[in-house]
């Protein structure tokens, strides 16, 4: 009997701590940072560029739009600073820049894959005729599973479109997180990510 | 440090053994079988998963005496913890991806053996020392939380634990554990370049003597 319930005891005990759920409480609210980069490319090779000053906004509840203007501002000023602290000239889409960056921004979708580039073609976005309509292409694979807020930086090169024939995504940032409900908290993380994302990317440099 | 502990626990096992031998009478500590209840503590050796001791562990086991020096049995055993990791970069060893975040690393094991043990025969009915290796598969789950994200990963590999310690008899049904062991498997998580599994375990039971 005593053996008995020594192992009905240890049972329970042995099944009740198989799992536990984590101490989540321990983890930051900061945006988690990721970047991918095409190792073929010398960033030192290109000199200027180009960035819309439209956000495109996806959202999983409401048709797609555009961030507002000022909370859009914020994020692509971050971008600016953050190229041009590498040596990057911002020129207008007319001056043939040598990089297209473009941001976007996504929130409350419920998608397990985001192909990147969804927002090419939205008002304001610097693709079209002048790179021979070539449609952006990714040198590596990216899945995503989303289930709150992310922001997407991509840097492009425009200088090669033509001759390579294609739109090649050279550099991915990939920021993504569980929102706070507060847009300013929001934002200034997502600046703060987009500054992470430069920093751990050494390689974006101009020479 | 640990190797240390190891050396001290042998010691006082095969001292303490040898020491009551000398009091006591020339009786034998004989058994049929036994059923082992321990807890188990992992202290993580060698590998960059986790760096945190579990004292979250419990091992079950079943040994059958075929001879007063060999016992053959079964052990079946589990172990959990969890770390929390400061926010780092972490880069891909190309140069090609870097993720920056903190994260809990999460890790559950299961190991089930198939065990043997070895008794010197010592002249003692209070201790009975035993060397042991338990050998088998082992169940490990090993999340990764980060943020709003989860790493799941879960896979089976080979295990094997040699093992040293020593049965104290309590009275004619019971008898105390303790036994320091490592373990091995082939357990992998590839996302953090882990390709085994090792740890220094420690355990504390009971054994309840059966007929």
């Amino acid at each position: 009997m005593r053996i008995k319930i020594a192992l009905s005891l240890f049972l329970v005990v042995m099944l009740a701590g198989c799992y536990k759920e984590p101490a989540y409480e321990e983890l930051s609210d900061n945006f988690t940072v990721t970047t991918n980069r095409d190792l073929e490319v010398d960033f030192g090779t290109y000199k200027t560029y180009f960035i819309s000053d439209t956000v495109p906004y996806h959202s999983g509840t409401s048709k797609d739009s555009m961030l507002p203007a000022a909370e859009a501002k914020k994020l692509v000023d971050a971008v600016k600073a953050n190229m041009s602290t590498r040596g990057y000239t911002f020129v207008p889409k007319a001056a043939k820049p040598d990089l297209g960056v473009s941001l976007g921004a996504l929130k409350d979708t419920d998608v397990g894959v985001i192909y990147p580039g969804w927002w090419y073609g939205y008002p304001g976005w610097w693709g079209g005729g002048y790179w021979g309509g070539y449609y952006p292409y990714y040198p590596y694979s990216i899945t995503y599973v989303i289930t709150s807020g992310n922001v997407i930086v991509d840097i492009v090169d425009l200088k090669s479109a033509v001759p390579k024939q294609k739109l090649v995504v050279i550099w991915n940032a990939f920021i993504g997180g569980g929102l706070a409900t507060s847009t300013t908290v929001n934002i200034d993380m997502a600046i703060d990510a987009i500054d992470q994302a430069f920093v751990q990317s050494k390689y974006i440099q101009s020479k | 440090m640990k190797a240390k502990y190891l050396i001290t626990f042998i010691t006082l096992v095969f001292a303490g053994s040898s020491g009551f031998a000398q009091k006591e009478s020339k009786s034998s500590f004989e058994i049929d079988q036994l059923i082992g209840l321990n807890w188990e503590i992992n202290v993580p050796a060698g590998n960059n998963y986790i760096s945190k001791t579990s004292l979250s562990g419990f091992k079950f086991e079943y040994r059958k005496f075929f001879s007063d020096q060999f016992s053959a049995g079964i052990a079946i055993g589990w172990n959990t913890v969890e770390q929390y990791f400061p926010t780092k970069t972490y880069e891909k060893t190309d140069g090609s991806v870097a993720v920056t975040t903190d994260m809990i690393r999460q890790a559950f094991n299961l190991p089930m053996m198939a065990t043997a043990h070895y008794y010197p025969q010592l002249p003692s009915h209070i201790f009975k020392p035993y060397i042991g290796i338990g050998l088998g598969a082992q169940y490990s789950s090993q999340d990764v939380y980060y943020n709003i994200y989860v790493i799941e990963n879960d896979d089976w590999g080979f295990v094997a634990r040699p093992e040293i310690g020593t049965l104290a008899r309590i009275n004619e049904k019971i008898a105390g554990i303790a036994s320091v062991g490592y373990n091995y498997s082939t357990n992998k998580m590839d996302a953090l370049g882990v390709s085994s599994l090792k740890q220094v375990v420690f355990n504390v039971g009971i054994a309840f003597l059966l007929d």
